[in-house]
């Protein structure tokens, strides 16, 4: 028998880094953002990333514009786990 | 008594090198801690490696010296990020070569030689990150006994 998750059990308000976005102008979906420090080239940054469900993210592809915390990204890569999740890597405008 | 010439030769590249179009004052020397963000583009000037020869085997020989400087030019930019290192690499290489004076550091060393340079680009943080290395061999000599001088 298949196993289906639900994937609202894991991406909720309790859990931390839960944001509420719209993408594509579509109504809000839930995901879950991520932005830890790193270094690259011995310089400063960070690592803004989104988990969200392939059924969240629709339509959206590189490129495509999102805003979280009134902070404006677009999509760098879309990368997928093989199991209904995915993982944005997010660029900064 | 005065810094070890190689102290001198990494001192006098940085000071060459601070103000260019690109980078401006955003020169670093030997940084161990990571370049803030507002200090980009920049530049990272650090002396490495130094091959050294004995001219001859008396006491107190002359040393022919090799001396690695590594300039490190790093940027973030969402386009054109290699328009970015190749405009600040020609800036580096000329103010390098602009003159005898300055290809000698008034002459600290004979001569700088640019060998080889690196491009690395990364887009996993907030925003796309390059970094383009150049490697210069500085020839310099000094007597055994006395390496803050350069003969």
């Amino acid at each position: 028998m298949a196993f289906t998750e639900d994937f609202d059990d894991f991406i909720n308000q309790d859990t931390p880094g839960f944001v509420s976005i719209s993408i594509l102008g579509n109504p809000p979906v839930s995901a879950l953002f991520d932005k830890n420090y790193q270094t690259t080239f011995d310089v400063e940054g960070s690592r803004p990333v989104l988990h969200i469900s392939e059924t969240n993210l629709g339509a959206a592809t590189r490129n495509t514009p999102i805003v979280i915390g009134g902070v404006s990204y677009r999509i760098g890569t879309v990368e997928s786990d093989g199991t209904g999740m995915v993982l944005i890597n997010l660029l900064e405008d | 008594m005065a810094n070890h010439v190689r102290q001198q030769v990494r001192e006098a590249v940085a000071d060459l090198l601070t103000g260019l179009a690109t980078t401006g004052n955003n020169v670093f020397q030997s940084n161990l801690l990571p370049i803030e963000n507002n200090k980009l583009p920049a530049l990272i000037v650090k002396t490495t490696t130094e091959n050294i020869d004995a001219l001859s085997v008396n006491f107190d020989p002359i040393l022919e010296r090799s001396l690695e400087i590594l300039v490190s030019i790093v940027a973030k930019a969402n386009t054109d990020i290699d328009d970015v290192l190749d405009g600040s690499i020609k800036e580096v290489e000329q103010a390098l070569n602009a003159s005898i004076e300055a290809n000698t550091l008034n002459g600290l060393v004979k001569e700088i030689v640019l060998t080889d340079i690196d491009i690395e680009m990364n887009a996993t943080s907030e925003k796309p990150i390059g970094q383009a290395l150049l490697t210069f061999k500085a020839s310099y000599y000094t007597q055994a006994s006395v390496p803050d001088v350069s003969i």
